[in-house]
């Protein structure tokens, strides 16, 4: 992942990544989004408030999972972005 | 003062139906630029949109004069006795059609040469004042303004699409240079060749056609 990114770039790697694994340990997200752990707890939390993913504990182990509404918002906003890329700028 | 000087009479009209067009994806563009610029934030894309809403009222200006020529071509109805405020309707449309569009491809040069130097920029704004000074009695000055503005822009889409290799990439390559070719024919105005202008406008349809078929395309396919 780029290092320097905006949020909506970093929001998309990490419903990317959880989407690509169908359900992940906080510890996984932490490790491929290059995050620290306190602002990927704020983003998760978010995300989990805008119902783009949702969590679920197995075994005192939290895990995250993309629901319908994240796979949408991660369908449309490439399709747009897509679109807006073919520019180049 | 004229936007469609050296149209064929039989042409008036069509042209303006052209350009409505024309104002509708530029529109679009516009739209789909801003709701990305709305969700990443990005500022690159809000400028990406105000070139596009600029070119749409540019086009919409230009449609609504073209229209008033053809009315006073025509004299139709009750616009006939009012030919005085038709002149000046057109002269304002004129005016807003030729900076409307500066503005949108100096915007569109800063973006591709990554210009922020503000006194770049503003040598870019005094040469598109001036040509828009110049540009309201001689349309082919403008028309030749803008074909090098966009002469400086392509390049760049033709790097993007080489690095990329992406057809969408592509197809803003190819819509640009039939822009780009379509200023040109204007300015071959110059030669009295009235069919050079329709040539212009079909150019320029075909070039915004292009831009439509890559946001549908990419909106549907992905």
């Amino acid at each position: 992942m780029a290092e320097r990114r905006n949020k909506i770039e970093t929001i998309v790697d990490i419903l990317e990544v959880i989407r690509d694994k169908s359900k992940l340990k906080t510890t996984h997200i932490l490790y491929k989004s290059n995050l620290s752990h306190k602002k990927l707890k704020v983003l998760l939390e978010e995300l989990m408030k805008k119902g783009l993913i949702k969590e679920h504990l197995e075994k005192k182990t939290r895990f995250y999972a993309i629901t319908e509404k994240g796979l949408k918002f991660l369908g449309e906003y490439g399709k747009m972005k897509k679109f807006t890329d073919s520019f180049g700028f | 003062m004229a936007i469609a000087p050296g149209s064929p009479e039989w042409f008036l009209g069509f042209d303006s139906l052209l350009e409505f067009f024309t104002t509708l994806i530029a529109f679009f563009v516009g739209l789909y630029s801003y709701k990305v610029f709305r969700i990443s934030k990005a500022r690159k894309y809000f400028y990406l949109s105000f070139s596009f809403f600029a070119i749409a009222l540019a086009y919409l200006a230009k449609a609504f004069t073209n229209i008033l020529i053809y009315l006073e071509v025509n004299r139709a109805g009750a616009w006939s006795v009012k030919l005085q405020n038709i002149a000046i309707l057109h002269d304002i449309g004129s005016i807003m059609y030729i900076a409307l569009i500066l503005i949108a491809y100096i915007t569109l040069v800063a973006l591709a040469l990554k210009i922020k130097d503000m006194r770049v920029l503003s040598l870019l704004v005094v040469t598109a004042v001036l040509a828009t000074i110049v540009g309201t009695s001689s349309l082919l000055f403008f028309n030749l303004i803008s074909f090098i503005f966009l002469l400086y822009i392509i390049p760049y889409f033709y790097r993007h699409y080489k690095e990329s290799g992406n057809t969408h990439s592509k197809m803003v390559l190819v819509s640009f240079l039939l822009i780009a070719l379509s200023h040109l024919f204007f300015v071959l105005l110059l030669t009295g060749y009235q069919l050079f202008y329709v040539y212009g406008e079909l150019a320029q349809l075909l070039g915004y056609l292009g831009l439509l078929i890559n946001l549908i395309w990419c909106l549907r396919y992905g």
